[in-house]
């Protein structure tokens, strides 16, 4: 007879705060699951359009790659510790004086300095002449949108902001580096 | 007699201010210099509490890499000029990002590992307490049936030998 009575308030407290318990852990959960698709930027895959970016420049200018739809764009992840990323560093500037001198318009280069000191990755770019613009990647946000976990990384645009090439490690010469970026500029427009 | 005291006085007092003005000049002298050349202590005190932003969880001043040397260079620069362990802290966030803190900031969503296990804590012990006081259920059972009204006690009698 007792079993079968209504519950009491105090009973019915309890239950409520049970389900407000419930409640706010579904919430948190749900909260934490929105941050963690937040964070879980899956690598680009060639073909792909990767987010425009910013880069600030040592030089002092503000480079946008939504500003450079209709060129190339060359975007290569390097840092002053690496030990790979002072030859490549020759190449590079080599092949950018390359397009400087033929296609200007067509190609533009841009390093990124990954995860290092601005003394350190200014005295690199003197030491190797690289003359193209460079800039820090600030709190980490450009090597989260390529995934970038290690250096050299080099990645090429089409004139569409879509990612054609990806390099992990450093190019090995300049024809490689010209290949990469010919091959790119022969794409047919869409 | 009381003029030649007087001016032995003021020799004095001349005496006493030249040398408070050299001694701190001096000790001034010395705080720059420590300033300017920042020891190891002080580089590693600042570097203990940065995380190294390439590897997995190493701390800035027992972290072997090269690169982890020109960041502590950095960190000794920074000191010379006199910054403060905020402003250097605030700058490695801002070049590198949260991940070299050793605790996560407290803004956005990172309040709830601040504010969940206290309060899932707290919920914890109010459940307890709230449970510690209530009486075992049989307890409870035999109060009920102790406390039932002679009313119903009659009709659930007449009711069994209607049967």
């Amino acid at each position: 007879m007792t079993t079968s009575d209504p519950p009491t308030n105090q009973h019915k407290r309890i239950n409520l705060w049970a389900v407000a318990a419930i409640a706010g852990l579904l919430i948190i959960l749900a909260l934490i699951g929105i941050r963690l698709l937040q964070n879980d930027a899956s690598p680009v895959r060639i073909g792909e359009k990767p987010k425009d970016f910013s880069l600030a420049a040592y030089a002092g200018d503000v480079i946008h790659t939504v500003d450079l739809r209709g060129k190339v764009v060359l975007v290569n992840f390097w840092a002053s510790w690496c030990t790979t990323c002072d030859e490549e560093a020759a190449l590079l500037e080599a092949a950018w004086q390359h397009y400087q001198q033929e296609k200007s318009d067509q190609v533009i280069f841009l390093g990124v300095a990954y995860m290092d000191t601005e003394p350190a990755s200014k005295a690199f770019l003197d030491q190797y002449g690289v003359s193209y613009p460079n800039g820090p990647d600030l709190r980490g946000e450009i090597s989260k949108l390529f995934q970038v976990n290690s250096v050299p990384e080099t990645f090429i645009l089409d004139v569409d902001g879509t990612l054609r090439f990806v390099k992990i490690g450093a190019f090995t010469s300049l024809n490689e580096v010209l290949s990469a970026i010919d091959a790119t500029l022969a794409l047919p427009l869409d | 007699m009381t003029l030649h005291k007087k001016r032995l006085g003021r020799y004095f007092l001349c005496l006493l201010f030249g040398l408070m003005v050299l001694l701190s000049a001096i000790t001034a002298g010395n705080v720059c210099g420590q300033v300017s050349t920042p020891s190891d202590d002080d580089v590693n005190r600042v570097a203990s509490q940065l995380y190294c932003p390439i590897c997995d969880n190493i701390s800035l001043d027992i972290c072997p890499l090269e690169a982890c040397q020109s960041w502590r260079d950095l960190i000794r620069e920074q000191l010379a000029e006199g910054w403060t362990e905020r402003e250097i802290k605030d700058y490695f966030v801002a070049q590198y990002g949260d991940r070299v803190l050793g605790a996560p900031p407290m803004s956005g969503l990172n309040w709830m590992l601040y504010l969940v296990p206290p309060i899932v804590i707290l919920l914890g012990f109010v459940v307890l307490l709230s449970k510690m006081r209530r009486p075992p259920q049989e307890e409870r059972a035999t109060k009920e049936t102790t406390n039932v009204d002679p009313y119903f006690e009659k009709v659930e009698r007449d009711l069994r030998n209607l049967d």
